[in-house]
This record gives structure tokens, sequence and C-alpha cells, in this order.
């Protein structure tokens, strides 16, 4: 099949859900498909600044096209429109000033979709809520195939994104839950669709080791829209119930202040041997979060038989958490300090989640499992 | 895997529950100083009535913010809209506005913005509690009301 894959960014040293999440599919695709991505020359998605040139190039097995940016986004106007956005109270006219701002605005991606479109079989976009897949999808809508990215948050509600869902030829979720997000917001019913979540290569399996912790760990930035708030917040109520003894390592960026408290590490960004290392030391793995279309970092924790911790009122971690019987959720802080204090006293229970975890990812997350559902969703 | 070894994670999340709603329970009585609290029974009827509040605020409609709805006075309004209704300089001042004023003022702006979101979002909890409550009510007076009609029919039906 002749395939194009639409992303806001795409490049080596591009780090960021979809556009990993795309790269890797499209690598993959490649093996057996011709494949050209189509997206901008924007590196950074704050500023959609033109970094790469323009034009044809290649990047590991994939064709690569890209756009320039026409304009770069208006951060002050952006920062006003999110907000009218978040407050539930967008008129139409906001929500399409949204879309244009949120960017990056490629009209030259769109001018090749309407020219040539019809040269390729399928074409999948990636994440609905950037202007390539907002403006493209409809352009081809006989053979684009949408990979929304979608999550509980303030956009998926917009009116004008009704109509736009119920558009694309086909869907790739990444989770069931995903599924029923869109569905509910479509005005119509959904086009057919796979499941197919992320691959992930297996590692050296640390459930036998007895000798974990006493640390429980944060993986992935360190940021207020994560929950990390109130994950210390909660933290630390559970050293004040008498849970002493444990810490809660933090590995990843920081982007709000930390409390200086001996039982709390901000570890910063960490290597990938690093993150192994702490994978395979930590009691569990929590996840605060309140948005998540897929936790790669739940489904990494379970690759390294890690149990989890997560939050209860994101109906994805909770979903995974309950098919993978791989971990332990809380609605409030009373079932924070409960949970944990399980996972921290019953370590036999604890490692067997642990394993559960583990033997939910061989048998879904795997890389030849995830592209064999993909591409026989393909060619239907 | 060892099939018996296995583990429901509901089963154990019903464990967990039960024992942090104990332990919610015994802070609200102790520490709340509320002494119909002691009664367990009751102490389990309120916290699910609330916990579903707090679990409906999520829904998109909730009854009471219907009814309220449009209504300016009642409404919070946490974006700001950087706009003039002069036709003519208009565009000069929302210029001046986003490009020479906004910036000075975006951490007070991302301040309240922040708190004010935080209280819609309770607010959205309280008017699903007040849902909440109105539904048992309403339940409430259609059992006493059938139990009243049951309690004359009877009466007139012995007189």
């Amino acid at each position: 099949m002749k395939l194009a894959c639409v992303v806001q960014r795409y490049g080596l040293d591009v780090v960021g859900g979809s556009e990993s999440h795309c790269r890797s599919i499209a690598e993959r695709l490649a093996v057996n498909h011709d494949v050209t991505v189509l997206t901008s020359c924007a590196a950074d998605y704050l500023s959609w600044k033109n970094t790469y040139p323009p034009g044809a190039s290649v990047v590991g097995r994939v064709r690569v096209l890209r756009f320039p940016v026409d304009r770069p986004r208006d951060t002050g106007h952006f920062a006003e429109l999110n907000n009218i956005v978040a407050s539930g109270r967008a008129t139409a006219d906001d929500e399409a000033a949204w879309f244009l701002e949120n960017g990056p605005q490629v009209p030259a991606l769109l001018e090749h979709l309407r020219a040539h479109g019809q040269e390729y079989d399928r074409i999948l976009f990636w994440t609905y809520r950037y202007y390539p897949s907002y403006y493209g999808v409809p352009l081809v809508r006989d053979r684009a195939v949408l990979v929304p990215t979608a999550e509980e948050d303030p956009v998926v509600w917009l009116r004008s994104l009704a109509e736009f869902f119920t558009l694309p030829l086909g869907y790739v979720f990444l989770t069931p839950e995903e599924a029923e997000l869109v569905s509910a917001r479509a005005s119509g019913p959904l086009p057919p669709s796979c499941v197919i979540g992320t691959g992930l290569e297996p590692v050296a399996s640390g459930f036998s080791r007895t000798d974990r912790g006493p640390y429980v760990l944060y993986l992935g930035r360190v940021d207020p829209n994560k929950g990390c708030e109130t994950l210390l917040r909660y933290f630390q109520e559970f050293l004040d119930r008498g849970g002493t003894q444990l810490k809660l390592v933090l590995a990843g960026p920081v982007f709000m202040p930390m409390p200086s408290h001996p039982s709390i590490v901000a570890l910063g960004f960490v290597d990938e041997k690093t993150r192994a290392e702490l994978l395979d030391a930590a009691v569990a793995l929590v996840v605060p979060s309140q948005y998540e279309s897929l936790c790669i970092a739940l489904l990494e924790g379970w690759n390294h038989s890690l149990p989890a911790l997560v939050n209860g009122r994101c109906r994805v971690l909770k979903g995974q958490v309950l098919r993978a019987n791989g971990g332990l959720f809380y609605n409030n802080v009373t079932e924070f300090v409960t949970a944990l204090r399980e996972l921290v006293d019953q370590p036999e229970l604890s490692r067997q989640i642990g394993r559960q975890g583990r033997e939910y990812v061989d048998q879904h997350y795997r890389w030849p499992t995830v592209m064999k559902t993909l591409e026989t969703f393909l060619a239907t | 895997m060892d099939a018996e070894n296995r583990i429901d994670v509901s089963r154990v999340m019903a464990d967990i529950r039960t024992r942090a709603i104990a332990e919610l329970r015994e802070r609200a009585f102790d520490r709340g100083n509320t002494p119909a609290f002691a009664d367990a029974e009751l102490f389990d009827i309120v916290e699910r009535v609330l916990r579903g509040a707090v679990d409906d605020s999520d829904r998109k409609v909730l009854l009471l913010s219907e009814m309220i709805a449009g209504d300016k006075d009642m409404t919070l309004e946490p974006a700001a809209r950087i706009t003039s209704h002069r036709p003519v300089v208009g565009p000069f001042i929302v210029f001046v506005k986003r490009r020479l004023l906004q910036p000075f003022t975006q951490w007070l702006y991302e301040y309240s913005m922040d708190n004010f979101r935080r209280q819609a979002q309770i607010n959205r909890i309280l008017f699903a509690a007040v849902q909440a409550l109105a539904i048992e009510t309403a339940r409430l007076r259609i059992e006493l009301d059938a139990a009243h009609a049951d309690a004359s029919k009877r009466g007139s039906g012995a007189a």
C-alpha cells in the first residue's frame, strides 16, 4: 500500500507522545509499505518556528516531506484562546481561532493533500487537535484514518468536533476508553476502528527481585497538569499518617516548585539506563495524571513488572489497571494512603500485581501484535 | 503464570475502599466532631451520596447549572477576552492591550485563572451534591406519600 502519515512534527530529536508514536508506527509500516510522512518544518511545539529545511528527506526507513510553517504561534493570543476554551464558553469563532492558532499553520501541506491525496491508499493523521489533522482530514476523508490521541480535557468538548469526529474513514485508538470518549463526542456513529496502543520491547524482567525500594517512582514531566501538585500533597499526607521509610522519586524535567522534603527526591531528566534501573528497583510506579489517552510510563512500569498506583478519576488509567490486574487506584487522599500502604506492606501481593502487569504487556503491547492489528485494519 | 496465585485487583480495591471509608469515618467522627457519624450505617449512606456527587461532577449537564445558565450575574467568566468596541481605533487598542499591557499582568492573570478554574470545579461538585440530595429527598417524598396514601386507604377500609 502507499501510505501517508500526517503529524505536526517529525524527527529523531522530536520528543512528544503523539510524535514518537507516529514515528514508531511509520518506521514499522515502512517495512512492508511505501510510507511518506507529511509534516511541518517545526521542531518546537510552542512556537512552531521553522527549523528543518522544507522539501523531501529520508529519516530512517521513511521518506519525509516537510512544509514550512506560514506563521509562528502568537503565544499571547493562544494563551487567551486557551483560557476561553478551558472556561467551556468558547463560541464557534473562538473554536476556529483556537485551531488556527494552535497550529502549526502549514497551508502547503493542505495543498499537497488536495493535489496528491488521491495517490495514497490510506492517510493516517496523528492527533485531532493540530492544524494538519483538523483541516486535513476533511480534504481526504474517504481515505483518512485518524489516530486522535484524545484525552478528557476541555478541548475534546469543543462543539465543532462533534461533526469532525464523524468524518474519517476509520480510527486507530490507543485504548477502549479513548474510543468511548470520541464516540460520545461524535454527532453520528463512528466509522470502523481498531485499538492498538503502542509497542514495547521486552526487558529482562525484574519480577524475581525482592530488594525493591524503598521508594515509589513517578516518571515523566513534573508538572501540575500531570497531577504532580496533588501527588506531592497526597504523599506528604501518607508520610504524616505514619508512612515513614518510603521516598517518592520523581524522574523527569521539573516545571513546578518542589517542596524541600527529605523523602521527596526530584532527579530531573534521567537517561534511559537510569530510567530502567529506577524501574527495576522501585516498590511501585505512581501515575497521578487525570488526562491520558495512553500512559506509556504505565506500560513501561509493567514491562519491568512494577505494580502501579494510578489516579482513579482518569478513566483510561483505571481501565488499563483493571484490565491488566496490574495496579491499584485512588479517588481521594485516604484511598491513596491506604492503597500505597497495601503495596508497601504486602510485598508478595505487590510483586504478583507487577507480574500480572508484565503479562498484560506481553499479551497486548509487543510490536508484532500491535502491527498485526494495525496492518489488518488498514488492509480492510 | 500460576492461575491460583492470580490476584483480582477489583477485589483488592473493594477491601481498600472499605478500609479507606472506615478511616474517613474515624477522622470525620473524631476530629470533625460530627456525632451523627458514630452510626457506621448512616455514614456509609452519606459517603455514598457524596461520592456519587463528586463522580457526577464530571458530567457535562447538571440540572442546577442548566437552570441558571445564561444568567450573567451567576456565571463565572474566568477567561478575559481582549476586545474593543471602537470601530476605527479598536484594532490598535487590542494590539496595545495584548502586546504591551498583557505581558505585565500575565502573572496575576494566570494566578487568578487557576483559582477561577478550581472554584468552577468546586461549584460543579456542589451543584452535583445538591442534585444528589434533591434526588434523595424526592425519592423519600414519593415513598412517604405512597406510605401515607396506603395508610389512609387501610384506615378508611378499616372504618
